[in-house]
């Protein structure tokens, strides 16, 4: 919130001002407070269109119309002038904060959080479009969160007449991604009630992808694709709620359900004045909001509470406070809550963040979105203790796999001292384009799925490895096929297609099956691309080899099991985890049966991960992806040596002394033991081993190791 | 655009522990790793290694028969002075242009028949000579034309193929390679590049004449249907790194010939 300026009235109605909490192009809107104490938000119009008859006998009927809105989950406007020299409209206010904030900051919601929003927010919409009004820009911004439920905010007050598309100018009113085709298109007509569904069903795409479903990017191009395309609802797994957010972007209006149809139609609770809807950071997000509010001159909170106390415990305190404020009825609001967008607590603390620099959107956007969760889960469930000296919050940057975004990424982290220390990057191009920064820095980077040995001269001397490299995986895959009788010698083939993982998957196997044991090699490289394996496998066959390893990609992978499946050879067969996909089982079809597979990454099924995949399916509504404990583990080593280095004291310990924490650290994870040699890579060859059988991957165990 | 040079660092910085691996018997995972990868920042796992096409050719300037394949070897191949100041021939110069190498189920190289798949080959011996208590360098320089792209690669494939099955080669009579472990490199894979395929195989190099062990670096580029390695064997005094910054020099010289032989012209 800014302060009021000299030319600000002081007071507008019988509401004291108390400060500025946004200005627009119809005016500003102030944070004051009523006679009897509670705060509201005010809106008063700015001189220029009070002047205007067409406007003020607009603005007349829809305050008038928006005065019957009536619904827990839409602000309430509580007093308005439509007739003085400046005409103004006060609402309640809410203390929370946007789900846009929200998602930017803690993440996308889970499912059922999500179905919660939808209904709450329909039913919210269903009161607008009774009292006759439209919103016209249903999006995360005019959506605030708190611990019992949303609220619906702006509602088609006092907007622009023109506030559907393009302007003249190709300015755009409103907020592209979130509007109706009918909106985008500005061909003159009115959107109608059902402008407000599509544009209900883009933000809950939105809340529960972290993006917009018709994409960000160039304002044309986003409109067109709202006009145009289908949309992009990847990452919805819950089927009912994509089913749902699908009806709502029906291209024509007819087609979409009703605000009060939707409502009907989605079955999930409405929460009972609990937090228990938003996940754990949301909550503390909507917490510090409160704790803030509180802290404002000219209002008393009227629960003592202490503002801002990182620990779960007084949280849960002042979050169950605020709902009782809310449910008092004193508070909501016309704007998002802006004080202190940075997310620290009180002035001068400083948030204790762990960044997740991850690969969210790119090619390996499924390895990147399951570490970020692993982070937010650990950080979450670390948050929930009540033991802690401090908490911490999770910033997840998308760096799309790409090494230009990545360094993009890493100076961001570098910059905000908030951030203590980075799980990622996703794969190896990132790392490479990263290293010299977060060095530079000394933020501690902890990557689970970049394995590469080297990465270029200079040092590396906050990066840590945790998880084996692409070499070192080669030791369980000798163990594993050639410690086995009636094996003598082990076919290698190494496909270029796999690039720099399958050259030292499949290189190390070669070389290390000599020194490990009494067998021997058949080695064979291939060009990346090479469509027809049956001549190689043969040549390997007849020169006596009785196992197979494979290093390569998934496509080559599958080449290789029908070639071998047609020369019936039903030996060992194995791959390294990189051919692990989908794709290999579809393609390799019945041939994939009986292969195996050496990966860094643990599995659900695994009993070690029993507990944090339980977690993991209440908190996300799936069950872990790859990657997503090993990501979990990072987070927990983190956190781990950022609590020793803290001490009972909590003093907050300076990146450079946490990396010297995290390499002198021995953590137990979910995935294996974690510690580190004097190049930060993994002690130990922890692995774990898949098998194909009947169209899916079975966890078979932890891999074998050296003299198993 | 990565050269060459610039590569140099990044596979010397990654062979070592290879090395150390290699020398590991029982695999004692905890002092390190196993083959890596070179290049400061390489694809994801999954990388598909479909050729990046480092060089955009005029078909028309691509050599399509034994002759005009020739011609552009004696264009493209190094002189002496193509790997630095003082380096001079050797004799013989020149090898057998009929004749291929083949390394033999035993381990052992010999001069075989020119395959059918290659349409011109040269090699040329070079020496930077013994000066100041350092021993001489020898040096060699290859420069190929396959029938096609394929062939290239399947000629690279096959040079992969041989550290993985022979670590330890003999050269000839008298001269022996050790430990040989070798690298690759997709173009591509670390941004663009000039190569299509970039091989690196280190090992040690011991013979009767100049005792060892002493250092042995070989490269090789893959480009479309092109193949251009050179070979260094150290002496005392001659460290690897002063023998890779000659092959460096000759093999990036060469492909810059060749490049600008087939390349199109604006």
């Amino acid at each position: 919130m800014d302060e009021l300026r000299p030319t600000d009235p002081s007071r507008i109605g019988g509401h004291r001002l108390l400060g500025r909490l946004g200005a627009g192009g119809m005016g500003v809107v102030y944070l004051g407070r009523t006679d009897t104490g509670a705060p509201v938000a005010i809106k008063v119009i700015l001189p220029e269109h009070a002047g205007d008859a067409g406007f003020r006998a607009r603005f007349r009927r829809e305050a008038q119309a928006a005065r019957s809105v009536r619904s827990p989950w839409a602000v309430e406007v509580v007093d308005a002038d439509t007739e003085g020299e400046q005409p103004w409209l006060a609402t309640t206010f809410v203390p929370g904060p946007a789900l846009s904030e929200a998602v930017a900051r803690c993440g996308p919601l889970p499912a059922r959080g999500t179905r919660v929003l939808g209904r709450l927010l329909a039913r919210a919409l269903a009161a607008v479009h009774t009292a006759g009004l439209v919103h016209r820009d249903v999006k995360p911004g005019n959506v605030l969160l708190t611990a019992d439920g949303p609220r619906l905010i702006d509602f088609g007050i006092a907007r622009r007449g023109d506030a559907t598309a393009l302007t003249a100018t190709g300015l755009v009113v409103g907020t592209p991604g979130f509007l109706s085709p009918e909106q985008a298109t500005a061909d003159g007509t009115a959107p109608g009630p059902a402008s407000d569904v599509f544009s209900l069903g883009c933000l809950l795409a939105y809340a529960v992808t972290g993006r917009p479903p018709f994409g960000s990017g160039a304002v044309e191009a986003v409109l067109y694709r709202t006009v145009h395309d289908e949309p992009d609802l990847t990452g919805i797994d819950d089927p009912e709620l994509r089913a749902l957010v699908a009806d709502c972007l029906a291209k024509d209006p007819a087609a979409r359900p009703t605000a009060r149809q939707l409502d009907a139609r989605i079955a999930e609770d409405i929460p009972n004045g609990s937090a228990a809807w938003l996940p754990e950071d949301v909550v503390r997000l909507v917490a510090d909001r409160s704790a803030a509010m509180l802290a404002l001159p000219g209002i008393e909170p009227t629960v003592a509470e202490e503002p801002a106390p990182p620990a779960r415990r007084r949280v849960l305190a002042l979050t169950a406070g605020g709902a009782v404020l809310l449910a008092g009825g004193g508070y909501a609001g016309l704007t998002a809550w802006r004080g202190r967008a940075d997310g620290k607590g009180k002035a001068g603390t400083r948030a204790w963040t762990i960044g997740v620099q991850a690969d969210l959107s790119g090619a390996r956007s499924a390895a990147g979105r399951a570490q970020e969760r692993g982070v937010r889960l650990a950080v979450e469930r670390f948050n929930s203790r009540t033991d802690q000296a401090f908490a911490l919050r999770v910033k997840a940057l998308d760096d799309r796999g790409e090494p230009q975004r990545a360094a993009e990424v890493a100076e961001e982290f570098a910059r905000d001292r908030d951030v203590l220390a980075v799980v990622g990057p996703t794969g190896d191009a990132e790392a490479g384009a990263v290293l010299g920064l977060y060095d530079e820095a000394m933020l501690p980077l902890v990557t689970v799925s970049s394995l590469a040995i080297t990465y270029g001269p200079g040092s590396r001397k906050s990066f840590f490895q945790a998880a084996p490299s692409y070499a070192v995986l080669s030791v369980p895959v000798v163990v594993r096929q050639v410690l086995r009788p009636g094996v003598e010698r082990l076919g290698v083939i190494l496909d270029r297609a796999g690039g720099r993982a399958a050259y030292s998957g499949g290189y190390a196997t070669n070389l290390l099956t000599g020194d490990l044991t009494t067998g021997t090699t058949y080695p064979r490289v291939v060009p990346a691309g090479t469509e027809e394996l049956g001549p190689v496998v043969e040549d390997m066959l007849a020169h006596g080899s009785d196992a197979f390893f494979y290093a390569g990609d998934a496509a080559g992978a599958a080449r290789t099991a029908r070639a071998l499946a047609a020369a019936s050879f039903g030996g060992p067969r194995m791959a390294m985890y990189t051919s692990m996909d989908t794709r290999f089982l579809k393609d390799a079809g019945p041939a994939a049966s009986g292969w195996e597979f050496v990966a860094p990454y643990t599995d659900a099924a695994a009993p070690a991960a029993e507990e944090f995949a339980a977690a993991h399916r209440e908190r996300f509504g799936s069950a872990p992806a790859p990657w997503a404990a090993e990501a979990h583990d990072a987070a927990g080593l983190v956190t781990a040596a950022l609590t020793a280095a803290a001490g009972t004291a909590g003093k907050r310990p300076t990146r450079a002394a946490l990396v010297a924490r995290i390499a002198a650290s021995t953590y137990k994870g979910i995935s294996r033991t974690y510690a580190f040699d004097d190049d930060r890579m993994l002690v130990a060859d922890d692995a774990h081993l898949y098998r194909a059988e009947q169209g899916r991957y079975r966890y078979l165990g932890a891999a074998p190791k050296t003299g198993a | 655009m990565r050269h060459l040079g610039g590569l140099r660092p990044y596979a010397m910085a990654l062979l070592p522990p290879l090395l150390l691996l290699a020398a590991c018997s029982g695999g004692a995972p905890d002092t390190g790793e196993g083959s890596p990868p070179p290049g400061r920042n390489g694809p994801s796992p999954s990388a598909t290694g479909s050729p990046a096409g480092a060089l955009d050719a005029d078909p028309a300037r691509l050599p399509r028969d034994r002759g005009a394949a020739r011609a552009l070897v004696a264009q493209v191949i190094a002189d002496p002075a193509g790997f630095g100041p003082g380096v001079v021939r050797r004799t013989p110069y020149e090898s057998d242009p009929e004749t291929w190498p083949v390394l033999g189920a035993d381990c052992v190289w010999h001069a075989g028949k020119l395959r059918a798949s290659v349409l011109a080959t040269l090699s040329r011996s070079y020496e930077l000579p013994a000066e100041g208590g350092k021993g001489p360098v020898r040096l060699s320089a290859a420069v190929t034309v396959h029938r096609t792209a394929d062939d290239a690669r399947w000629d690279t494939a096959e040079s992969l193929e041989e550290t993985m099955r022979c670590p330890s080669q003999q050269l000839r009579q008298g001269e022996r390679i050790e430990s040989m472990v070798s690298t690759g490199l997709l173009g591509g894979e670390d941004g663009p590049a000039d190569y299509d395929d970039l091989l690196i195989e280190l090992g040690t190099f011991r013979s009767d004449e100049l005792g060892g062990p002493h250092a042995y670096v070989w490269q090789q580029a893959q480009i479309l249907q092109f193949t251009v390695a050179v070979t260094g064997k150290g002496a005392e005094g001659r460290p690897e790194k002063e023998i890779s910054a000659l092959l460096d020099q000759a093999q990036a010289g060469m492909l810059a010939r060749l490049d600008a032989a087939v390349k199109k012209q604006s």
